[in-house]
């Protein structure tokens, strides 16, 4: 090559020199191969992890439906205002400048490094609170913004925007959208918001969301904003199907600057909707459960009712109350969430199925078919009760002294007639009784709030251990005995149909969102079998006799229920809890049925539990009286129809 | 090569050399508006203050003056020679009283219109001067006192420019001293006893800097130039024996230092073999790699990020037939003045091209500087072209047979 060709003819100086100039040029190029060819992905990756930040980009949540479609929790839009940080960064400078020299004129020197640090975050902060209060102005609500928030916005997710003012009232948009304001870096922005348009109706069933910080999930982990996302937050079906409903978040890429100042942004991967979710809760049903809860018993009741179909387990209400406001959340306040969630109102709990209650009366319909199934309790063999038992203590009889047959002892709930009936069967038959209900244990109610209830285990009893006494007690349904009131229409509605044991349902199905053609939904079959009684059709039309009874009897306990139009079954309970031999507390049951003449089986149960109530007779059997009531409202015009067909029975 | 006319004339410049200066300013003009254009705030100055312009008018100023200094025989030049040395040495001393200070350091004297570099002439100044003394006889090489009075020449301006401070442009004098000496002649075995003695001296020092606790230090260069070393080495700044907190201070402070290299290594990396396009690059545009000194000491990184391996091929390619042009004609010198001095300057080029090269890829630490001909800078660029023109010169004057 010409230009190499004179180093052969040069001097030995001279050459050597070229030589010397020619390895290194050499290893240049080979450094420069190395790093530029070789390594050049590693680099290429450094210089995306340093220049992008992923976000995570919420999937349009599932909406939540009844059994009829009727929507429980939807999506609306929600107004932000938010602030971008890089179009109000130009400044910050300025201002900085501003404070600066005002503080040095006011000391008469020029600031060291470290009294002049300080000045930056405020700097910043008055610039965005300037806008801040600017749009406080025109949407006419104060808005006060925390130093110390903007801050650390500023540090660590400078990126994005920042929030001034959240969930803007229709009032506030216009407001906003009429100005002639136009400052720059201040955007109104919508965002879904959950709904639930019938406010506290089966609060604890839907759950609530919460902001989703993203501490917890692996896919958040991918991403360096998981935010701004929601989820099921603490217990309900929001939580429960959370990975349904969600859908799947998509992510975009957010090209930053040296400092971490947003310059543009693509999407990667749009999200893909959650799947909807139908319940078997009948919205109306729900409604009628609550509104006559509260009505029959007053504002402030605490208490649970379950409506259920006897016929498939199918849940038609869960009611608790008092209930909470989901629409509260995320961002509840803190006086909101105390004051609900302080002791005895307990907001929170599922009374329905989250609380363990002693059964009181209402077990005596399993004493009952287990004395019967035994064969010791003859339906029509008179026992007289004196008016207390002495088995051990002495346990009083709430009813008057004097002859009991079975449907007299049922309907009067006479603790005597039971204890002694108990005692001929033995704890045994009784504890079997029990287990055939699934006492004791969880129904899988998919709201993670599942309480087991309590019930003695068999291989626990054993002398020494477990003394007559006891027996006396679990036969009037107190001693280590507790259900919830979910269990209770389990239960009740077992007898009700004949023997059947339902796993009970509360989600008919999941149905994915339309734009997802191909992905599956899963259907939630109804009548799922979970055991049978096993019991001879002739007990068990004696205590659902009895139940009936119980409440068509003038001198029934549960009179209080009766219909007209309706056959009603009941079993009222009253438990009392006792601190030190005082009854401090009474938790009042009234477990039903409600049978439309002409039908082979009943169409509901209603399971009433009031906390703090008088007697179960007198505070809870109102309010199923009341909700039948309105059912039968409810019914009476297909029932017209439908009657001249089933008039076998 | 059998003449095909006695009336050919022989080409008065060389023309591989001008092509290959020609095309590297242009690179730099190019790329200095790339790396500066993305700036708004550059990007709205009036024309004439953006940076590009400012360099294309040095690059004419570089391009006349060279072109003057051709006029008149090297030969000629180099009787001025030892007084441009010493008015070079009288700079660098009033830069330490009169420079201006930037970045704790005082290398510039402001002129008003601009700031002046003397480290920039003092360098062209030493090479002139420097050659001039070398060009006596061979035997006078050999002499002792010669070779002291060689060393004292070297000595005076590293000395100056190291307590600017700038240790990068101080320690560039001495393989371009010690190249100049070895092919003026001084015998091979007293420069490899200086060599070995240097580097003896260099390891010496650098352990003593590196090794020896800072508070036990009597004596040590400015703690950034330490912390620079420490990085190039990947040492920790604070001791084993420092507390947590400490530690931590310590590795932000190096995560800090090692900065512009990290910015720079990931620039040059991320351009792969093909590179991201003009105006493309991401290290720059959204200022990772530093606004400072992105069209300074750091322009390659831009150029190497925009065009990949293949635009590196380029401007190294042109530096090397730049740098050979220089060789041959050292070769082709009338006289040994030519030589050496021809040969000074390919080693200053050289020197600088790896050192600022090589700190972009970090086989080299980072010191300021800059590239010839490519970086910008008035004084750089004028000296680099200064200093082709020499070249040029020596090959306009060189025997003709």
């Amino acid at each position: 090559m010409l230009i190499f060709d004179q180093l052969k003819k040069s001097e030995p100086q001279l050459r050597v020199f070229s030589l010397l100039v020619l390895a290194g040029l050499f290893t240049l190029m080979a450094g420069l191969w190395h790093v530029q060819v070789i390594s050049a992905k590693q680099y290429q990756a450094n210089l995306d992890s340093q220049s992008y930040r992923t976000v995570r980009v919420p999937a349009v949540r599932g909406q939540i439906f009844d059994r009829n479609g009727r929507v429980l929790a939807a999506n609306r839009a929600g107004f932000t205002v938010n602030v971008y940080l890089d179009d109000l960064r130009h400044l910050f400078r300025p201002e900085f400048e501003r404070l600066r020299a005002e503080r040095e004129k006011e000391l008469g020197r020029k600031l060291s490094r470290s009294e002049r640090s300080p000045l930056e975050p405020l700097a910043r902060f008055n610039v965005i609170n300037g806008a801040a209060q600017q749009v406080a102005r025109v949407i006419q609500r104060p808005i006060e913004l925390d130093a110390t928030k903007v801050n650390i916005h500023w540090i660590r997710r400078r990126a994005l925007p920042m929030p001034i003012a959240e969930k803007l009232t229709p009032a506030e948009v216009a407001r906003f959208a009429e100005s002639p304001f136009d400052h720059p870096g201040v955007t109104l922005d919508s965002q879904l918001q959950r709904h639930y348009p019938h406010n506290e109706t089966a609060a604890h069933v839907l759950g609530y969301l919460k902001t989703d910080n993203g501490a917890d999930s692996d896919i958040d982990s991918e991403f360096d904003y998981p935010l701004p996302g929601l989820k099921g937050g603490g217990t309900g079906v929001e939580s429960v199907f959370d990975r349904y409903l969600q859908g799947e978040p998509g992510g975009k890429s957010v090209l930053i600057d040296h400092i971490g100042y947003r310059r543009n942004e693509t999407m990667d991967q749009e999200p893909l909707p959650g799947d909807d979710l139908y319940l078997t809760l009948d919205l109306d049903i729900q409604k009628i459960a609550e509104e006559e809860l509260k009505s029959k018993v007053g504002r402030h009741v605490r208490g649970a009712v379950v409506v259920m179909n006897p016929r498939n387990g199918d849940l038609l209400a869960m009611a608790s109350l008092p209930a909470f406001d989901p629409n509260r959340f995320p961002g509840v306040s803190h006086d909101y969430y105390n004051f609900q969630n302080s002791e005895p109102r307990a907001a929170f709990r599922s009374r329905a199925t989250q609380n363990n209650f002693q059964p009181g009366s209402i077990f005596k319909i399993v004493v009952a078919l287990a004395c019967l199934e035994k064969g010791t309790m003859k339906p029509d063999e008179i026992y007289h009760n004196k008016g207390f038992i002495q088995v051990g203590r002495r346990f009083d009889d709430t009813a008057r002294p004097g002859p009991y047959n079975f449907r007299r002892a049922f309907i009067k709930s006479s603790n005597s007639y039971f204890i002694h009936h108990g005692l001929e069967a033995r704890v045994r038959a009784v504890i079997e009784m029990g287990d055939r209900f699934f006492l004791g244990q969880p129904t899988k109610i998919p709201t993670w709030q599942d309480y087991a209830g309590n019930f003695p285990k068999l291989e626990n009893i054993r002398p020494g251990k477990w003394f007559d006494g006891d027996t006396a007690n679990l036969c009037i349904g107190q001693g280590p005995i507790d259900m919830t009131p979910l269990q209770a229409a389990i239960m009740t509605s077992a007898v009700s149909n004949g023997g059947t044991v339902f796993w009970p349902r509360l989600v008919e199905r999941i149905a994915p969102h339309k734009s997802r053609a191909t992905r599956k939904g899963r259907f939630n079959p109804p009548g799922k079998i979970r055991g049978s009684l096993n019991v001879q059709p002739r007990n068990l039309e004696l205590v659902l006799d009895a139940m009936l009874a119980d409440v068509e009897d003038s001198e029934g306990t549960g009179n209080l229920a009766a219909v007209p139009g309706m056959r009603i079954g009941g079993k009222t309970g009253t438990a009392e809890e006792k601190k030190g031999g005082v009854v401090i507390d009474k938790k009042t049951w009234f477990v039903s049925f409600g049978r439309y003449p002409g039908e082979a089986q009943p169409r509901y149960v209603v399971v009433v539990l009031v906390e703090s109530g008088g007697s179960g007779g007198k505070t809870s059997a109102p309010v199923a009286g009341a909700i039948y009531r309105r059912l039968y409202e409810r019914d009476k015009p297909s029932l017209q129809v439908a009657n001249p067909l089933s008039l076998t029975n | 090569m059998p003449r095909l006319s006695i009336t050919e004339p022989e080409p008065r410049i060389d023309w591989l050399l001008l092509a290959s200066t020609t095309l590297l300013v242009t690179i730099g003009v190019v790329f200095i508006f790339s790396a500066t254009m993305v700036d708004p705030a550059e990007a709205a100055k009036p024309l004439l203050n953006q940076f590009h312009v400012k360099q294309i008018i040095w690059a004419v100023g570089g391009v006349l003056t060279g072109a003057i200094l051709c006029l008149v025989d090297y030969r000629t030049l180099s009787r001025w020679s030892l007084v441009a040395f010493w008015f070079s040495n009288f700079l660098l001393i009033l830069v330490l009283v009169i420079g201006a200070t930037i970045w704790g350091a005082k290398r510039w004297i402001n002129l008003g219109l601009f700031n002046l570099q003397p480290s920039e002439f003092a360098k062209l100044a030493f090479i002139f001067a420097f050659a001039h003394f070398l060009s006596r006889p061979l035997e006078e090489l050999r002499m002792r006192t010669v070779f002291i009075k060689c060393l004292g020449m070297i000595l005076i301006p590293v000395v100056l420019i190291f307590v600017e401070p700038d240790l990068g442009s101080a320690l560039l004098f001495l393989p371009v001293g010690l190249v100049m000496m070895f092919v003026a002649g001084v015998p091979a075995a007293t420069l490899k006893r200086l060599v070995g003695w240097s580097l003896t001296i260099a390891i010496l020092m650098v352990s003593y800097i590196l090794f020896v606790p800072r508070e036990m230090q009597k004596w040590s260069i400015k703690d950034y130039q330490r912390q620079r070393l420490l990085v190039y080495f990947d040492m920790d700044f604070a001791p084993k024996s420092a507390s947590e907190e400490d530690k931590r201070k310590a590795r932000n402070l190096k995560s800090q230092m090692s900065y512009n290299v990290r910015q720079a290594l990931i620039s040059v990396g991320s351009g792969g073999l093909t590179g991201k396009g003009f105006r493309q690059g991401a290290q720059n545009a959204l200022g990772f790699l530093p606004r400072g000194v992105a069209h300074n000491d750091f322009i390659f990184s831009v150029i190497a990020e925009e065009t990949g391996f293949a635009g590196s091929v380029v401007v190294v390619g042109l530096y090397t037939i730049f740098l050979f042009s220089g060789i041959r004609i050292a070769s082709q010198a009338r006289d040994r003045l030519g030589r050496i001095l021809a040969a000074g300057v390919v080693a200053l080029f050289f020197s600088q091209i790896f050192i600022n090269i090589g700190m972009n890829i970090r086989i080299v630490p980072v010191t300021g500087v800059p590239l010839p001909l490519l970086s910008y800078g008035g004084s750089s660029a004028l000296s680099s072209l200064i200093a082709a023109g020499i070249l040029q010169n020596v090959y306009i004057y060189r025997k003709t047979y």
